[in-house]
């Protein structure tokens, strides 16, 4: 555990499945040298079988005795997806374009599939990074002590020069979120875009989505968005608070929907189009109180009232969802907050 | 200590009368290094080995610390010691230790995220010779620190991978120049070849003594083996004929293997599984908390006599690091929802005590009677060895 926390909220209910968060995780950090396979920041559509394919069935995490379970290394021919090139020199003296490998399975397979027949089928999008856990997984797994937790934001890293690719922090990470660089032979991972961070900016993820569901903050931060909706609305929810890692990425489930059509086509009063059970077994048993919350402050609004909680999630400005200090600033000084020195240092270095 | 070594020529000892060789206590664990005129090759096929014999080292699998890969403890479970077939010879200015065990595949590591190579590795302690304990077997230890070199099959059948490092405790290996160091590996017939040529002397270790102890460790690719899941064994010694007989070091390293320190083992088996087996785990008796302790199903192929009688009498005479502490949480303690649960430190093998001094939390039975003692050392050396 760190001192101090930074932690994401994102609004599941404004994800398009766009995949710019995606993109601009790739572009910057994952596009060359053995990493063209992982992707920190992938979304996947629920119900599905997510990336790497099932993922939450390779084990990883804690058991409920407070004990690390084991997990599975997964492969990269069966549940990751093998990158493949395209055929671009021999289509361009009139060859048919196409892949140059067999496509068995890829990190968006089963996109927009979801779950349920016509008319009632649903999906929606869950967009995922490294958690950056108060109790990492593999943290925990890690025979050699190379990976660490930074005090003055909990930004999970890998040491590098520490690391020897043994790959048991991959097994125990129960979002599969620490991947294995085949080329360098050591572990990688999301790194919550830290030399932005340090600079006052947020990850390029959350900065380049066009959704705006991205808001970033330390949990201690009263004034952060991140924290008013973590601790105060109670409305943004760990993923998977079961696996016992106490994740710091949190999700605004989405609504249910409208409702069910029964076989002549009407809807079924009360029902839900996404069931919450299912939502549940994502989110934990906040759900049904975060969704009672969200569509009270709708109902408030529709009222013609005001509604703190819809207001923040329109996400009207970048600054008031990013509260992240710049150095300039004399970095947490600013905000009064403990790990003031560590993340001073930090500043000053660059 | 070069001093004060007697300068006997090994030839010698083995010219003398029969009842000598006879009790030899370290005749077992001792690799006659064969002088060769040189030059020394790297190639495992080398013809220069045929005829040069070999000692059988039985190496069992690493059970102390739990690795959380479930493929590879699945494995693990049904994992039992094998044989390694050591050979070593020198020119004088080099060492050549070929390492030849059996496995059923060739194993390479290869462009995806689970495979594994098979892979080796020989250990030497940086200090050795009279008045040097042992490092522990596992890495060594902070007081007594060991070199490695490892080397692992990679894409490239005619170079495997090849590493040297320091270490001083598990967890703690580092990888460091230990000066030209080369190697070769095949696999033909279900059989891996290795070998390693290295300088007799080079930066961590001067192996130009009579008396060198060294450990190896083996790799199963198959098997999801990789870092502290392997097979290791205990300290053998390899002896060089050419260099002065450190017989004072002979003398300490036969304690605990003469005929005189051979205890009662249906007695040492009852002591043991009265006394031990709430902490540590034995292959026929598993009813304490895994992880507490650690696991001594194979303690007979990976430590020593001296070592396991130390281990009893004065635990804290070498305190093993303790597993990664993240691995357990205490979550009998109530914690805020976005905080974490504190580690347990039930899981941890040492403590601090009073004194600022990091100690074993095994109590020492310092007062056990000699008999019911080495009793206790003769069953457990017995454990992971075929009866």
């Amino acid at each position: 555990m760190s001192a101090r926390q930074l932690a994401m909220v994102m609004d599941l209910n404004k994800c398009i499945g766009c995949q710019t968060c995606t993109v601009a995780c790739k572009t910057q950090w994952t596009n060359r040298n053995g990493r063209e396979y992982m992707y920190w920041n992938n979304v996947e559509t629920r119900p599905g079988d997510g990336y790497p394919r099932k993922w939450e069935s390779l084990g990883g995490g804690f058991d409920a005795s407070g004990a690390l379970r084991d997990g599975v290394v997964p492969s990269m021919a069966t549940e990751y997806g093998t990158p493949w090139d395209y055929n671009l020199d021999e289509a361009a003296s009139g060859a048919e374009i196409g892949a140059k490998a067999e496509l068995r399975v890829g990190p968006n397979w089963d996109e927009d599939a979801g779950a349920g027949d016509f008319p009632n089928a649903h999906f929606f999008y869950l967009p995922r990074i490294c958690n950056h856990c108060s109790s990492p997984g593999c943290l925990a797994a890690c025979p050699r002590g190379a990976i660490f937790k930074r005090d003055q934001d909990g930004v999970v890293l890998v040491d590098q020069a520490r690391c020897e690719g043994l790959r048991y922090c991959v097994a125990a990470c129960p979002y599969k979120k620490i991947y294995f660089n085949p080329r360098l032979s050591r572990s990688e991972k999301c790194i919550l875009c830290f030399p932005r961070v340090e600079k006052g900016l947020p990850p390029a993820c959350a900065q380049q989505c066009v959704g705006r569901i991205r808001w970033v903050g330390y949990l201690d931060d009263e004034e952060s968005q991140v924290a008013r909706l973590v601790k105060t609305w109670r409305v943004a929810l760990p993923l998977h608070p079961e696996y016992g890692t106490q994740p710091n990425v949190y999700y605004v489930p989405p609504l249910p929907g409208p409702p069910r059509f029964d076989a002549f086509g009407k809807p079924i009063p009360g029902s839900e189009r996404i069931p919450v059970a299912y939502l549940e077994s994502l989110f934990g048993p906040g759900v049904r109180k975060a969704l009672a919350t969200l569509e009270a402050e709708m109902k408030k609004r529709k009222r013609g009232e005001r509604s703190e909680l819809l207001d923040t999630l329109i996400a009207y400005r970048h600054a008031d969802m990013f509260r992240i200090p710049k150095p300039e600033q004399g970095g947490l000084v600013a905000l009064g907050k403990r790990g003031v020195k560590s993340v001073a240092k930090a500043g000053e270095a660059k | 200590m070069r001093a004060a070594a007697l300068s006997l020529p090994i030839a010698l000892l083995a010219a003398l009368p029969a009842p000598a060789a006879d009790v030899d206590p370290l005749a077992s664990e001792t690799v006659a290094v064969a002088d060769v005129a040189g030059p020394l090759s790297a190639d495992p096929s080398a013809p220069f080995w045929d005829g040069i014999p070999a000692l059988d080292v039985l190496a069992g699998p690493q059970r102390t610390l739990h690795l959380a890969d479930a493929k590879a403890n699945q494995a693990l479970a049904s994992a039992a010691p094998l044989t390694v077939k050591v050979r070593a010879a020198t020119d004088g200015k080099h060492l050549a230790v070929l390492l030849d065990w059996p496995d059923a595949t060739e194993d390479r590591a290869r462009d995806g995220t689970d495979t594994y190579g098979d892979g080796v590795a020989l250990q030497l302690p940086q200090r050795f010779g009279a008045g040097q304990r042992l490092p522990y077997v596992g890495m060594g230890d902070p007081a007594q620190p060991v070199v490695l070199h490892l080397q692992r099959a990679g894409p490239d059948a005619a170079q495997p991978i090849l590493r040297s490092a320091v270490a001083a405790g598990f967890g703690s290996t580092t990888r460091a120049d230990a000066g030209d160091v080369r190697s070769g590996m095949r696999w033909t017939g279900g059989r891996w070849r290795a070998v390693f040529l290295r300088p007799l002397s080079a930066p961590g270790v001067d192996l130009a003594k009579g008396l060198v102890p060294f450990a190896v460790a083996v790799w199963d690719g198959a098997r999801s083996e990789r870092g502290g899941n392997k097979a290791l064994s205990g300290w053998k010694l390899l002896r060089l004929a050419r260099f002065p007989a450190d017989t004072a070091y002979a003398a300490e390293l036969s304690v605990g293997r003469r005929p005189e320190d051979r205890g009662d083992l249906a007695r040492g088996r009852q002591l043991v599984q009265s006394m031990c087996t709430g902490c540590h785990l034995l292959p026929d008796r598993r009813v304490a908390r895994p992880g507490i302790a650690p696991d001594l199903s194979e303690i007979g192929v990976i430590a020593t006599p001296a070592y396991v009688r130390e281990s009893i009498v004065a635990p804290s005479a070498i305190v093993v690091p303790s597993p990664n502490p993240a691995q357990h949480q205490e979550r009998s303690k109530p914690v805020a929802s976005t905080a974490a649960w504190p580690r347990a430190d039930a899981f941890g093998w040492s403590r601090v005590d009073a004194s600022g001094k990091v100690v074993s939390k095994m109590p020492a039975y310092a007062s056990l009677p000699p008999a019911d003692l080495d009793a206790m050392v003769t069953y457990l050396m017995t454990l992971g060895r075929a009866p």
